[in-house]
């Protein structure tokens, strides 16, 4: 984040933040915004392209991109990456076979100079299925304890039953408003 | 009449005056700015100094490690040289506003290198307070440096020792050959299901799981009750899969007939030969399990499915159809 952001940040009378929301298809990152929107879940379709919404929260405005994970959109996740504050990832805990396909393509991203500096919270997601693999296992096969280059968090989430959703977006929002904000 | 000329004069003299002193302030200004704005000559300039300066702190470096220098001057010596290292450094810092980004690489190289080989002479040739660990423990912390970045760029996935543990297995069916499996009621209530490495199987599943993952099955069939949120499938081939849900993926699939309910659009990737039909399952208590499922009756999109690998959308996708109605299959012969 260079000064010259900063500066255009604090000009804004609004405060503006952009995030980003990833992660392998079927984690439930549409679910998880439709819910923190307040919309109804029941008729998701796998996403063919990207969603943006944005949100009012706790006097920020929060411009929230999910962008599909299929593979074939993968590739395309870059054109994405410009000026966020915020990376979320989505993790499908109950999804044990493609947990290390996940961890991958995470640190891929890691490595990005365009999302250097960006706050990560990692959503261990579909806790409110019985196998699902708690946050503390998702930390372990993720390897998130080698990240050095991000502020991180992961938190249990249920986006069926919105468990813990607030938590972590509120912990995001807190850690990027002491980042960007804290001249006001 | 005199006077009033003379005040005429006076007053353009001092405008005039000011005027000059105006513009003299506005040339040194341009000077300052080309000199910020930087050119060919002030990258040249820069060059030369900073070569010369490097080759003379390079050749003092170099006596003194030789044993030129009297021990009793080592100190001062040191001093001086650490004194034009860091003004060597401010100069830098203050060109990299006109150097190229090339140069001012190779010199922040340059200036590390010398740092470093100041450093050396400064521990190798100062009175040591302990014999001879310091210089070891400096290739330590760099050697440390250099592994946490490795282990960054890598960012190698270790599996932890728990990974093997059965019981983080998903309940349902895993490395089955030749057989007829069954599983129904509260062992599927609500849970994650998961099937896969299954060859000449008949799999019936008679409950409302929460959520249904098939990966690698051949020749094989697959009847579930209706799922309450997704079903996701991979690496398929020469199967019948008959299922109610919300949400369905289907990758890497080939030759594989679907019988299904579902409520949002289904999408297939990197897949061929794939046939749809609308989800005819009947047993005793469905509609129970619909109702568990909280899946919508009423809404079955089992006909509008998005491919991936086809984007145009005035042609259909060669990779889906419609299964004709004289070959579905009408009974799915359960044994209840």
């Amino acid at each position: 984040m260079g000064l010259l952001t900063v500066l255009k940040k604090m000009k804004q009378k609004e405060k503006e933040i952009r995030i980003l929301m990833l992660g392998l298809d079927n984690a439930g990152k549409t679910t998880i915004l439709k819910r923190f929107n307040g919309e109804p879940i029941d008729t998701i379709s796998p996403t063919l392209g990207f969603n943006i919404k944005t949100l009012e929260h706790r006097g920020y405005k929060l411009n929230v991109w999910d962008v599909g994970g299929q593979k074939s959109l993968r590739s395309y996740w870059r054109n994405y990456f410009e000026s966020t504050d915020g990376l979320i990832w989505v993790v499908d805990g109950a999804d044990k076979r493609r947990l290390h396909d996940c961890g991958d393509e995470l640190h891929k991203l890691l490595q990005e100079e365009r999302l250097a500096g960006a706050t990560l919270l990692v959503f261990a997601n579909k806790q409110d299925l019985p196998g699902a693999l708690s946050a503390e296992e998702i930390r372990d096969v993720l390897n998130l304890d080698s990240i050095k280059t991000h502020h991180w968090i992961i938190i249990k989430s249920s986006a069926v039953t919105s468990e813990n959703l607030l938590t972590g977006v509120d912990w995001l929002i807190d850690d990027i408003a002491a980042r960007i904000f804290t001249l006001d | 009449m005199d006077d009033m000329s003379n005040n005429y004069k006076q007053v353009p003299e001092s405008i005039l005056k000011r005027n000059a002193e105006r513009q003299q302030l506005i040339d040194k200004r341009k000077e300052e700015k080309l000199e910020i704005g930087g050119t060919q000559q002030q990258i040249d300039y820069f060059m030369e100094t900073f070569s010369k300066k490097r080759n003379y702190i390079n050749d003092t470096l170099s006596s003194i490690e030789n044993g030129a220098v009297d021990k009793q001057n080592f100190a001062d010596m040191l001093d001086k040289l650490s004194k034009e290292l860091q003004l060597l450094n401010r100069f830098f810092s203050t060109a990299t506003v006109y150097l190229r980004v090339y140069d001012i690489r190779k010199c922040k190289q340059l200036l590390d290198d010398m740092q470093l080989r100041f450093q050396q002479v400064e521990e190798s040739s100062l009175p040591k307070k302990k014999f001879g660990f310091k210089s070891k423990t400096y290739h330590k912390v760099l050697e440390k440096e250099s592994e946490v970045i490795k282990c960054e760029v890598d960012g190698e996935l270790k599996r932890p020792d728990w990974w093997k543990n059965e019981d983080h297995c998903s309940p349902g069916f895993r490395s089955r050959r030749d057989e007829t499996l069954k599983m129904s009621g509260n062992e599927l209530a609500g849970k994650d299901i998961e099937i896969s490495d299954i060859d000449n199987c008949t799999i019936t599943l008679i409950g409302s799981p929460s959520t249904l993952h098939v990966t690698g099955i051949r020749r094989s069939r697959i009847l579930c009750g209706p799922v309450a949120t997704s079903v996701f499938v991979e690496n398929c081939t020469d199967c019948t899969l008959v299922f109610a849900c919300q949400q369905l993926r289907i990758h890497s699939t080939e030759n594989a007939r679907f019988y299904m309910h579902v409520t949002s659009r289904a999408i297939i990737e990197d897949s061929v030969g794939i046939g749809f039909a609308p989800y005819n399952l009947h047993y005793e208590g469905i509609d129970e399990h619909f109702k568990q499922s909280a899946l919508d009756h009423s809404r079955n999109n089992w006909n509008a499915i998005d491919d991936f690998n086809w984007l145009a959308s005035d042609t259909p996708s060669p990779n889906w159809s419609i299964i004709e109605e004289a070959d579905r299959v009408a009974d799915w012969n359960l044994e209840l």
